[in-house]
């Protein structure tokens, strides 16, 4: 997770069993496919999106960033979490992603199998979650 | 020096970024730019269906494009360009979050050239763009 930080988003992240996203942080669901299937949360407050979505982007300063790239910063910060993190644990066997949704149901760290709490240095905290389940297959 | 022997030994490309992520689209167009590849054209598409509607429009020399998106996905995108003699020899360079061999595998059999795993530092991609173009 933290490799993810600092090579795309310039931002370094220390795990820290007492960070947690405030109240108005945005939560993202990604659902995967594969061995095994399940669910993704990420939970991070729209300060710190605004921060590394300018960072990404490569603008000049946070204030610029409109509510849409702030919600697309949270989508893509999930997916390419989601995404490292299976890839770490499935080496050989492939997955599949769904397109990543602003969900406030999204998974969290209760009835997650696995949770994980960062503490930024732009500041704000970062959650992320799984949860492992069989999903009915992918209509598409 | 890699970014002298891309700017000296590459034409203007142009080149295609394939991905459902507007914020990845923009990322890529933005990490084109600082690394030294030389653009004459950078055309964005959120889906497969997208690209090659507008690689039929307008040849390519280049498709960066994504795995995992809506309506037509990376894998079906490569399939139909292989099927399309006018579309056979664009290369493609995947950049996917997907590390797993096995995706790496299948999307070079069906005729990826490249392969890029998100996240990466803006020189592994020019790296791979230069590996993939031969210069
Ligand atoms: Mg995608």
């Amino acid at each position: 997770m933290p490799d993810v930080l600092e090579t795309m988003f310039f931002a370094m992240a220390a795990e820290s069993e007492q960070a947690r996203a405030g109240d108005d942080a945005l939560s993202v669901r990604v659902c995967f496919r594969g061995s095994p299937s399940g669910c993704f949360g990420l939970k991070t407050d729209r300060s710190t999106l605004s921060t590394l979505g300018a960072a990404f982007l490569g603008k000049l300063s946070e204030d610029e960033m409109t509510p849409a790239e702030v919600a697309q910063t949270a989508c893509e910060l999930a997916n390419i979490v989601c995404g490292s993190v299976l890839s770490e644990a499935e080496s050989d066997s492939g997955f599949d992603l769904d397109e990543p949704a602003i969900d406030p149901g999204a998974p969290d760290e209760n009835g997650s199998a696995y949770s994980a709490f960062f503490e930024l240095d732009t500041g704000g905290a970062l959650e992320i979650h799984f949860r492992f389940a069989e999903l009915e297959a992918n209509p598409s | 020096m890699a970014n002298e022997s891309m700017e000296a030994g590459c034409r203007e490309l142009s080149v295609l970024i394939v991905d459902d992520s507007p914020l990845m689209r923009s990322f890529i167009r933005r990490i084109l730019t600082v690394s030294g590849v030389r653009t004459k054209d950078v055309l964005e598409a959120g889906d497969g269906q997208d690209a090659l509607d507008l690689m039929d429009k307008s040849p390519v020399d280049l498709v960066l494009s994504d795995i995992n998106m809506p309506r037509m996905n990376g894998s079906e995108m490569l399939k139909r360009m292989s099927a399309t003699p006018s579309m056979r020899t664009i290369p493609v360079i995947v950049v996917s979050t997907d590390a797993t061999r096995q995706r790496m595998d299948t999307m070079q059999q069906m005729g990826a050239q490249g392969y890029i795993r998100k996240p990466f530092q803006p020189e592994a991609l020019r790296c791979e763009i230069e590996r993939v173009l031969g210069v």
